[in-house]
């Protein structure tokens, strides 16, 4: 996998400051995974994200983005081919949702009618219809659409990377979780490699291909969220996780990580069932409602490709075995370059016919 | 009331006069004022010396400046006009600083992150966001410079001021009043349609 973004051993000290901001960091970013950064205020995980695109310059250590230097590209350069979202957005507000959106295609040239182009997909793709949101102005958007155009202004020039710093924070939960999915979905579309800062446990579970976990200016631990549940490094990362919370586990685990891949003798028809990307917190829920019966496992076309047990949901959550158990399709055994097929708990479990008629 | 009716010619020149010699102060004032306002508002720590100079000139009796320029530039016009200028830098650097620093930092923040240069940034984000602020000093400073330019007469720059000094010393009512009448005639039209440009560019702005 090839790496999209290189720190070594970089840091910050901010002038006047006792003790540095970000301290002898050292991390790869590999090409199309979601890394979400995860900390409280003042972890300097944001300095860290801003490092990449020389909002600060590191004091110490290197940074190479797309196999450069970043010291040694011009700034506009770099910045130009990096899409940046910050939580409060930023919009210019004497400009319409498409101005704002076509910034970046306009300083590199593009000509009219291929930025309108792009506008209208991106607009499209942030499911805000163009014709409607095209010309607005920023005040006259919702505190989500106005992420969205933002987002939307972001990949405007269709940058490899995207760098969000803490891009949902000001959201109401809903609109967080409604945007929340359709990143993952852009990033499955679109194969970005992003960079996500969050002080959220909950975002970082349900968006991270791997999670960097930072405290004063370090960074504690770096892995997929199995990892850092099931073998949490320090005491901190353990308290910040919730690792000792089973149920925390099972979020991260998808039906696929566990079940039993044979399909099953009877047809899901009948009862309720699973899809196979489900999240394990989830799938209990639907284990509870039919007392413990196995429950079928379907693929997103609806096809049976196993069933899920209760003791398998069991066995995962007393040492997250399913994570580390080899051989489970598109899922490499340990080693934190692991970014493929990661469960996600958006999921929505599928349930078919009426529940009564379980059994 | 004969006066107006014979003299109506000069009352024109003289108002002509007023109109030009305040539109050239503004112009040259705004012309100065934003490019230095720009610089300070990049160099924090010379904004306050700075401003403090400005300041004091605002303080002097614009009687005494003109008296303090004349040995330099002479008596006229251009010794009436240097003064303004100088007189009308404290409200229009000012408003100018005040504009550009009042820029939202998000804003700033995500141009500068999409690669904006910083002059993209200047001419495309943050003169049009600070422009209400220094339209605003423009008004105030155009309706002060309306009011002083009348003591210009005093130095032989003409204007309006001529009428007012010349119905003082003679004692003739019609002339001070038709002086006093048009200057504040001009400044409130003056104000009027500035006041129109700032509001719609505070729309304009995001802000209204």
């Amino acid at each position: 996998m090839e790496p999209a973004i290189v720190l070594d051993r970089v840091s910050k000290t901010f002038p006047g400051a006792a003790a540095p901001a970000v301290a002898g960091c050292s991390l790869t970013v590999h090409a199309g995974e979601l890394l979400v950064v995860l900390g409280s205020s003042g972890s300097g995980k944001t300095t860290l994200l801003k490092m990449i695109n020389r909002i600060h310059e590191p004091t110490a250590g290197r940074i190479v983005v797309n196999g450069r230097d970043v010291l040694h590209t011009p700034v506009t350069e770099l910045r130009r081919g990096i899409g940046y979202v910050i939580q409060q957005v930023g919009l210019f507000p004497h400009q319409t949702v498409a101005q704002n959106i076509g910034t970046v295609p306009r300083i590199l040239g593009w000509d009219r009618r291929r930025i309108a182009q792009r506008v209208d997909f991106l607009l499209e793709l942030m499911q805000l219809p163009p014709a409607q949101y095209r010309d607005r102005l920023p005040r006259q958007l919702s505190g989500g659409e106005q992420q969205r155009v933002g987002i939307a202004r972001a990949l405007a020039a269709d940058p490899p990377i995207l760098l969000m710093d803490e891009p949902f924070g000001a959201l109401d939960a809903i609109t967080r979780a409604a945007l929340q999915d359709e990143l993952l979905d852009i990033q499955r579309r679109l194969k970005k490699t992003i960079v996500f800062v969050t002080h959220d446990v909950d975002e970082a579970l349900k968006l991270a291909d791997r999670i960097v976990v930072m405290e004063k200016g370090r960074i504690e631990q770096a892995g997929r969220p199995i990892e850092l549940l099931s073998a949490p490094a320090t005491p901190f990362v353990r308290r910040l996780l919730g690792a000792d919370n089973l149920l925390q586990h099972l979020r991260v685990l998808s039906v696929r990580d566990v079940m039993e891949p044979r399909a099953p003798a009877r047809t899901a028809e009948s009862g309720p069932a699973v899809t196979a990307g489900t999240n394990l917190r989830d799938a209990l829920s639907v284990l509870l409602q039919i007392r413990g019966e196995p429950v079928p496992v379907v693929d997103e076309a609806g096809a049976p490709v196993g069933q899920l047990r209760w003791e398998h949901v069991m066995e995962a959550a007393s040492g997250g075995r399913g994570a580390a158990r080899p051989g489970t399709p598109g899922r490499p055994a340990g080693g934190l370059a692991g970014t493929a097929a990661t469960p996600r708990a958006s999921d929505e479990p599928v349930r078919r016919g009426e529940e009564a008629g379980a059994g | 009331m004969t006066y107006l009716t014979e003299n109506w010619d000069v009352v024109l020149r003289l108002t002509w006069e007023h109109l030009y010699l305040t539109g050239l102060v503004l112009i040259t004032a705004v012309a100065l004022a934003v490019p230095l306002g720009v610089v300070l508002a990049h160099f924090r720590r010379a904004t306050t010396p700075a401003l403090g100079l400005l300041g004091v000139v605002y303080t002097i009796p614009s009687m005494a400046l003109f008296a303090l320029l004349i040995p330099v530039t002479g008596l006229g016009t251009k010794t009436a006009a240097t003064a303004l200028v100088a007189y009308s830098q404290y409200i229009l650097v000012r408003n100018t600083v005040a504009g550009l620093r009042g820029v939202d930092p998000a804003v700033e923040e995500a141009a500068r992150g999409m690669g904006m240069t910083g002059w993209q940034m200047l001419r495309e984000v943050r003169l049009p966001l600070a422009l209400p602020v220094i339209l605003a000093g423009v008004r105030v400073a155009a309706v002060t410079v309306i009011g002083m330019a009348s003591l210009a007469a005093w130095i032989n720059a003409g204007g309006l001021g001529v009428l007012l000094f010349q119905g003082l010393y003679q004692y003739h009512p019609v002339k001070m009043w038709t002086g006093t009448v048009l200057i504040g005639a001009i400044a409130l039209a003056v104000n009027r349609v500035l006041l129109i440009l700032e509001t719609k560019a505070r729309h304009w702005a995001g802000a209204g």
